[in-house]
């Protein structure tokens, strides 16, 4: 539609094909799988747990209360302004290595001493840092991929996230329980070191120059950025991505709060809701991107969106721990689907304009703004009108995304002749 | 005076009445149960009891309903284990009457007021007491965010919160259970009672004389003035029945 006007010749250049032909392309392509993998290590540690480890400070509920909405506040009012600056920054690696440095202070802020002063900053930092490692992760992948390989390298990406996730999640899990809560930071403090390793080929990668499509045109007004954030495939994404965040995010809340309440080993029940569909995410990643390249970009969204009214409606008849996990794999396959689709829906629409980090992060603040919203929503309904009206209520917010997904949602996919021409 | 109170007033402010009457009549241990330095083990806190007068505040609506499965409220003056139980003398405000806005309670037993019972009578809330640094020759614990074990000793999740009730006196230890990395966590009112505290401890020094199994079982805390508390046995008919939300 609107994302026409940019001549291709300089987009897809024929070295930066996503098969890694040539060697500094594949190093630099599993640089990103273990930037990936590190980078939801670490992310892992400044999750929910912060919470645990505050109270464990003596904090009390208020102030925990304040801390994560600084951190929720900041990472959505920097969204879209992080995506625009990630636009405008020619070196994403660079970037990359910033954010990455960025948390490394805020961990060993936490870690050292949880002060308010250094905890708000850290959630701050942490929450801005945040909005522009996603970007640039995307647009580090672009750049290896290029938009017509952008599929099956976000199917890796989130693969390598997906593992990171998980094993951050077990060993953060078992570092708080027998070492020490604190030590979970410095851990989180420790892994962006390899990560920042990782990123040592991708800064290579960059070097050899003439393969690498360097962001791009950049439209010179403000006129490009409102176009884009106007395209009327992005704004019905947003819509889809809100709608599903907001049936999805609350609901591991809800239904680990259930599985707490009975059973002998309730934590350890959690844990494996958590880390079994970053398996699932895991193993299915590869294949939904290919998926996606074959048989477009909305059949994935409506198989991936579908799932959570599934899930929904099946916690709402039963806690049964043993259904409940198995149930999870729907969230895995829900997970690969939306992680790769996230980004390349996003890149089908604006990877040309030079306005894909602003793009996503319209996106991004579209998902923070379902996922924060539905939280107190959800907690809401549940303590006034039970925990089935909750899941319902989530279920209903996933169909609607389903219905906008099959009734509004155009297919992004590059056209077919874009397609032959970038595979060859 | 003692820091535990001082805390606790920051807290919560006061909590309803009725409430408070229903909680003195069936958990007469109150007043040690506030002494954050009580060492000895005494799981169902009524075998305290006489030596505990509860002196619910002095409002209007405590009147209607006569005493009756609770012991007399000035039978004993107050122990004098501790300062812990003092009222607190800091910025919390009079007690007021309120309007009773929750299901009236009518097993709640009258306790008559008796202010010196318990220390000090507190001074006008506005006025200004020539404080002296001292100390309490008691040893103290620190509570906040402090590790709860069972009497079996497997850790039950830890202390987030203390509500105090009008005359700033410690009812309910808040305890965040179970979870995964932060996700799943309950938090479950506790009568403050069931308490015990252990200050030479180092790694275990609050105890909750539950099992593991009742604590993760009781509904849920929410924040409101008047929670559902798991509080000791003989006491369960009254809160559980009373307080049905869903």
């Amino acid at each position: 539609m609107l994302q026409a006007p940019t001549p291709r010749s300089e987009v897809e250049p024929p070295a930066a094909r996503p098969s890694g032909a040539s060697p500094s392309n594949s190093s630099a392509g599993r640089g990103l799988d273990w930037f990936n993998l590190f980078v939801a290590n670490i992310q892992t540690g400044f999750g929910p747990f912060i919470a645990v480890y505050l109270s464990g400070q003596s904090w009390t509920q208020t102030s925990i209360g304040l801390a994560l909405s600084i951190g929720t506040i900041s990472s959505m009012a920097s969204q879209i302004p992080a995506g625009a600056l990630v636009d405008a920054i020619q070196n994403k690696t660079r970037i990359a290595a910033f954010s990455v440095l960025v948390f490394t202070a805020s961990a060993l802020m936490f870690a050292i001493h949880p002060i308010r002063l250094f905890v708000y900053l850290a959630e701050i930092l942490h929450g801005v840092s945040s909005c522009t490692l996603g970007p640039a992760i995307a647009a580090m992948s672009l750049m290896l991929a290029g938009r017509m390989g952008m599929a099956l390298r976000l199917g890796r990406n989130a693969r390598y996230a997906a593992v990171g996730n998980g094993v951050g999640a077990a060993l953060m899990g078992a570092c708080g329980q027998y070492v020490s809560e604190r030590a979970v930071f410095y851990l989180t403090a420790a892994l962006t070191l390899p990560a920042l390793f990782a990123l040592l080929p991708l800064r290579r990668f960059r070097k050899p120059g003439g393969n690498v499509p360097a962001p791009p045109r950049r439209p010179q007004s403000g006129a490009g950025s409102l176009r884009i954030l106007a395209d009327r495939r992005l704004l019905i994404f947003c819509g889809c991505a809100m709608l599903f965040t907001f049936g999805n995010a609350p609901l591991l809340m809800l239904i680990s709060g259930t599985l707490t309440a009975k059973g002998s080993n309730p934590s350890l029940l959690i844990g494996a809701c958590i880390v079994l569909p970053q398996i699932v995410v895991a193993l299915a990643s590869p294949a939904v991107g290919r998926f996606a390249d074959r048989f477009g970009r909305r059949l994935v969204l409506i198989i991936g969106f579908a799932m959570l009214p599934v899930r929904a409606l099946i916690f709402s008849t039963t806690a049964n721990s043993t259904l409940v996990i198995a149930v999870q794999v729907l969230d895995g396959i829900a997970g690969a689907g939306f992680g790769i689709l996230v980004p390349l829906i996003v890149s089908d629409v604006a990877a040309r304009s030079g306005r894909f980090n602003l793009a996503l992060g319209a996106v991004g603040f579209a998902i923070g703004i379902g996922s924060t919203v539905s939280t107190s929503a959800a907690g809401w309904i549940s303590d006034h009108f039970g925990m089935r009206s909750a899941f319902y209520l989530l279920a209903a917010t996933g169909l609607a995304a389903v219905l906008l997904a099959v009734f509004a949602m155009p297919e992004t996919r590059p056209a077919a002749d874009e397609e032959e021409e970038g595979a060859r | 005076m003692s820091p535990p109170v001082q805390r606790v007033c920051r807290l919560h402010g006061a909590s309803r009445v009725a409430w408070i009457a229903l909680m003195v009549s069936t958990a007469w241990g109150t007043l040690a149960g506030c002494s954050t330095t009580r060492t000895t083990a005494t799981p169902p806190a009524r075998e305290d009891a006489p030596a505990a007068p509860p002196t619910a505040p002095a409002e209007p609506q405590s009147a209607n309903a006569p005493p009756e499965s609770a012991p007399p409220a000035d039978v004993q003056p107050a122990p004098t284990t501790n300062v812990a139980a003092a009222p607190c003398v800091c910025s919390q405000p009079a007690p007021k009457p309120r309007p009773k806005k929750h299901k009236p309670k009518p097993r709640a037993a009258v306790t008559q007021p008796e202010p010196q019972s318990v220390g000090p009578v507190p001074p006008p809330t506005n006025a200004v007491v020539n404080a002296e640094v001292g100390r309490i020759d008691a040893p103290l614990t620190s509570i906040l965010g402090k590790d709860v074990f069972s009497p079996k000793g497997e850790n039950l999740g830890r202390v987030v919160d203390l509500l105090a009730d009008s005359e700033g006196r410690v009812r309910v230890a808040i305890i965040d259970f179970g979870g995964f990395l932060g996700v799943g966590t309950r938090r479950i009112a506790v009568d403050w009672p069931l308490l015990h505290f252990t200050p030479g401890d180092k790694d275990k020094s609050l105890r909750l004389t539950v099992t593991r199994e009742k604590l993760q079982s009781a509904p849920e805390y929410k924040d409101s003035d008047s929670p559902r508390v798991l509080v000791p046995p003989a006491a369960t008919p009254d809160a559980a029945g009373a307080d049905t939300k869903k």
